[in-house]
């Protein structure tokens, strides 16, 4: 008789689509190691994908996996991680994680599945339908060139109602670089463009029904300290707290679509992925049915919002924003790419950049097709994201992405009847802004990934502050995509965004001085004006950020750092919430530190993947327009501070200060001797 | 005070749902069935979300402890009992035959039933309102769930609602 096991349900599906084979991998062979999520997916990248691969090749693997938590009660224990090549960084392709909220990964579990690998190249359109631990390759003819809604919409009608299903759109079929996976109306594996290496294989969805369970080691225990959790989330215990924190940020105030609910027009609501107390997901209904229902999330928001207010005039956020966010949830385009925001912010995306090269006189009406001029209008939206998905015209080339397609452009003047002084400014522009407080655009994937510039990276902080920076340039030298712990350390190390406690407050201060002093030991911790602290500071958000990834909870929650009810705001004190959530789940006894450990072992290995791949310090640097910009204060980014952090945090790393590469001692400690001797091998490891 | 036709003594705690602050997160859902059995498994969750993700139609339903109780009535190994503290119509399991009358029964006037099977033990579970704690309301986080309770009983589901039909 096997022993019961909790938390994991214990089997991998894999499926060729080349040979449509089928088998299951014992999960067991990672969870020690690894635990789940983005740990276990990197592990079985690096055992299975080799370095030289292209995206599109079909020796790249889709690795979806989910962690002992998802399925549970645990808050926000609903998302899943995935691992592959990506097409989207430039300038070479490599590996990436992609997240997704929406409600498949409990249902993958219920399934009898902790994860999923996908490998191979199918001759024709197929889907995956996976029926309770049973899994088919089935026939998608008639689901290829269908939106996202559609095809989702025709698996329900086939395999009912219940199943969840991760599809790809139009961008994917044609292999878009910003091609996303898509669940519901708009979850999505959204960064690093996973939708075009699912279309690659001639995958069109995976869809799944489970009605299976997961075993529990101590319930109570997971009940208790999940209501812990939650009551620092949403309430004090015994008051009925208005408990989202869009609502009581008035959620819709002030916008046209609150007009729209006001007129009896528009039905406005709340969305959350399985299991979480946050519900970040707005959703419309319009009364005349012109666009279909759905729900939204803020990067897709706010990617139009400006555009439509300038174009239109009054208030944002009308029907063309969503509209906008709509047609890149049904095409299956990242939103991010199309971005656009006023030249003094630092959130600029792809239609910036579009525009820029537009009053540049690189893009013309001409040259494109496009009506440049009206851009923010639908009627432009709706055309430029048509000529996107399906690659008409400029198109083609867009859908590389901007950092490709300003090089195509550079490189093929002819073709747009430019001189090729003025090509060359459609890279020009894309790599440095002219204007130093304009910045780069956000949807620029750095080699090896990075944004160049997150919304933080020079600061537009309300008061100047330079609070973000030094952390967060260490984060995008460093991180294998965009570095998304930029938002753990947004909202849970400085507290952006809870407006109980508004940044510059005496209480922010306090609050943030009491964090810094325990987990630091200094008060002045997290004062922007120096790089003291700031390698610490980045090494301990980045094992925080793996520690959730590896279970896989949200980080829109985790860590759960601060609490707008608690007298000091202080939330999880010792940020034990996820290792007692993993040890009551799975009745394996593991300490905060210990899962800390695991997450560095993750790290070493993500960065052993990126050096095998071959990345080295070098490439851990900011782009040039980085260092140009000006903050409020009138701070720019000092080149040898940030190379004296850079050495620091390669060696609190035991990395190698000189390669960037991790040292044998430290695989070793860390139980990655495979990785050692691989690098090793290929002539990579240092001494 | 006695139901309309029945004679069987109404609930004194019900569950309240507003369906618009229902985000479907389904945390009632998984807490329900961790509670009851230990395991996460919404198939065995008391309370259900129907869920329409792509029409954004979200709806949690809930046991409305009818003033007359169908499933108390069709069940034919008096299983099911009235919970003195709480009045909820609750299953014992020990007395549960499994043959889903009671379902069928609820189905009748609900849908989906609020009685569902649980297949691997071959019995009948249902809301018995945690014995007046109820853990969804608990763990509710937009506020979408409330328990209402009264001393002197409340009308509730069959025959004072109308249909469901799924």
């Amino acid at each position: 008789m096997p022993s019961p096991i909790f938390g994991w349900v214990g089997k991998i599906l894999r499926v060729n689509l080349t040979t449509g084979a089928t088998e299951v991998v014992e999960t067991a062979r990672y969870t020690h190691q690894y635990i789940g999520g983005r740990g276990m997916a990197s592990r079985i990248y690096w055992e299975e994908v080799p370095p030289d691969c292209r995206a599109f090749d079909p020796e790249n693997k889709l690795i979806f996996t989910t962690g002992p938590l998802t399925g549970t009660p645990a808050p926000s224990a609903g998302r899943t991680n995935m691992a592959f090549k990506s097409p989207k960084t430039y300038s070479i392709e490599s590996y990436a994680h992609s997240h997704a909220g929406g409600h498949w990964g409990p249902e993958l579990k219920y399934a009898g599945f902790d994860g999923l690998i996908v490998e191979g190249q199918a001759k024709q359109p197929v889907y995956i339908w996976i029926d309770n631990g049973r899994a088919e390759i089935l026939d998608a003819k008639h689901l290829w060139g269908r939106d996202t809604f559609a095809t989702q919409q025709e698996l329900a009608r086939t395999h009912g109602p219940r199943i969840r299903s991760f599809v790809i759109g139009i961008a994917g079929e044609k292999l878009h670089r910003n091609a996303v996976i898509l669940t519901d109306t708009d979850s999505a594996f959204g960064d690093s463009g996973p939708g075009g290496v699912m279309g690659s294989k001639n995958l069109k969805a995976i869809a799944v029904r489970g009605e299976g369970r997961i075993g529990i080691a101590r319930p109570r225990e997971l009940l208790e300290t999940s209501y812990e959790l939650f009551r620092l989330i949403t309430r004090k215990e015994g008051e009925p707290e208005p408990p989202h924190p869009w609502r009581r940020m008035g959620g819709w105030a002030g916008t046209k679509m609150e007009e729209e609910q006001q007129r009896g027009e528009a039905e406005l609501g709340l969305a959350a992925c399985f299991g979480c107390p946050v519900a970040c997901r707005r959703t419309v209904k319009l009364r005349d049915q012109s666009m279909p229902a759905g729900a939204l999330q803020c990067s897709a928001m706010q990617s139009y919002e400006e555009l439509e207010k300038r174009y239109y005039g009054g208030k944002t956020w009308g029907r063309t924003t969503f509209r906008a966010s709509q047609l890149a949830n049904m095409y299956g385009i990242g939103s991010r790419e199309l971005l656009w925001n006023e030249a003094t912010r630092e959130d600029r995306g792809g239609l910036n950049w579009v525009e820029d090269c537009y009053q540049n006189g690189v893009l013309t009406e001409e040259n494109t097709g496009l009506a440049l001029g009206k851009m923010g209008s639908q009627e432009f939206i709706e055309e430029y994201m048509r000529k996107l998905a399906y690659r008409e015209g400029i198109g083609d080339i867009l859908a590389e992405g901007i950092p490709r397609a300003a090089e195509y452009i550079r490189d093929h003047p002819d073709e747009f009847n430019l001189t090729p002084q003025k090509a060359a400014q459609a890279y020009a522009l894309y790599e440095k802004a002219t204007d130093p407080r304009m910045g780069g655009y956000f949807g620029r994937a750095g080699r090896f990934g990075g944004y160049t510039l997150h919304r933080w990276g020079a600061s537009e902080y309300p008061l100047g502050l330079r609070i973000h920076s030094p952390v967060c340039q260490i984060f995008t030298a460093v991180d294998p995509r965009d570095a998304q712990t930029q938002h753990d350390y947004s909202i849970h190390m400085v507290a952006e965004g809870h407006s109980w406690m508004p940044p510059g407050s005496d209480v922010w201060r306090n609050t943030l001085e009491n964090f810094a002093e325990k987990w630091f030991g200094s008060k002045q911790a997290f004062e922007a004006s120096t790089y003291d602290y700031k390698p610490e500071i980045a090494i301990f958000a980045q094992h925080l950020n793996l520690e959730k990834e590896n279970l896989i909870l949200c980080d829109w929650i985790f860590p759960v750092t601060y609490s707008r009810y608690t007298s000091d705001y202080l939330g999880d004190r010792e940020l034990t919430g996820p290792s007692k959530l993993f040890s009551a789940v799975t009745g394996i006894n593991k300490s905060r530190d210990e899962m800390w450990a695991i997450a560095e072992r993750c790290w070493n290995l993500e960065r052993a993947i990126s050096c095998r791949e071959g990345r080295r310090r070098q490439d851990d640097w900011l782009l040039p327009g980085y260092f140009d910009l000006i903050d409020q204060q009138g701070h720019t980014i000092d080149r040898e501070e940030f190379r004296r952090a850079m050495d620091r945090y390669y060696q609190l790393r035991g990395w190698d200060a000189e390669t960037g590469v991790p040292t044998r001692i430290k695989l070793e400690e860390l139980g990655l001797v495979d990785a050692a001797d691989d690098l090793a091998a290929a002539g990579a490891l240092p001494g | 005070m006695a139901g309309i036709e029945s004679g069987i003594p109404l609930t004194r705690g019900v569950l309240v749902v507003e369906k618009a602050l229902c985000s479907a997160c389904r945390t009632c859902e998984s807490v329900c069935a961790v509670f009851h059995h230990g395991v996460a498994d919404p198939g065995l969750s008391r309370i259900q979300v129907t869920a329409d993700f792509l029409n954004i139609e979200f709806s949690p339903k809930t046991c409305y402890q009818c003033t007359d109780p169908l499933c108390l009535q069709a069940c034919p190994s008096d299983a099911i009992h009235v919970d003195p503290k709480t009045g909820a119509r609750v299953i014992n399991a020990d007395e549960c035959i499994g043959c889903e009358a009671c379902i069928d029964a609820c189905g009748e006037y609900f849908q989906p039933p609020r009685v569902r099977l649980d297949a691997a033990r071959q019995v009948a579970i249902k809301c018995d309102l945690c014995s007046g704690d109820p853990q969804c309301v608990r763990f509710c986080p937009t506020g979408a769930l409330r328990y209402e309770y009264s001393e002197s009983g409340i009308q509730s589901g069959h025959p004072v609602k109308e249909k469901e039909h799924a």
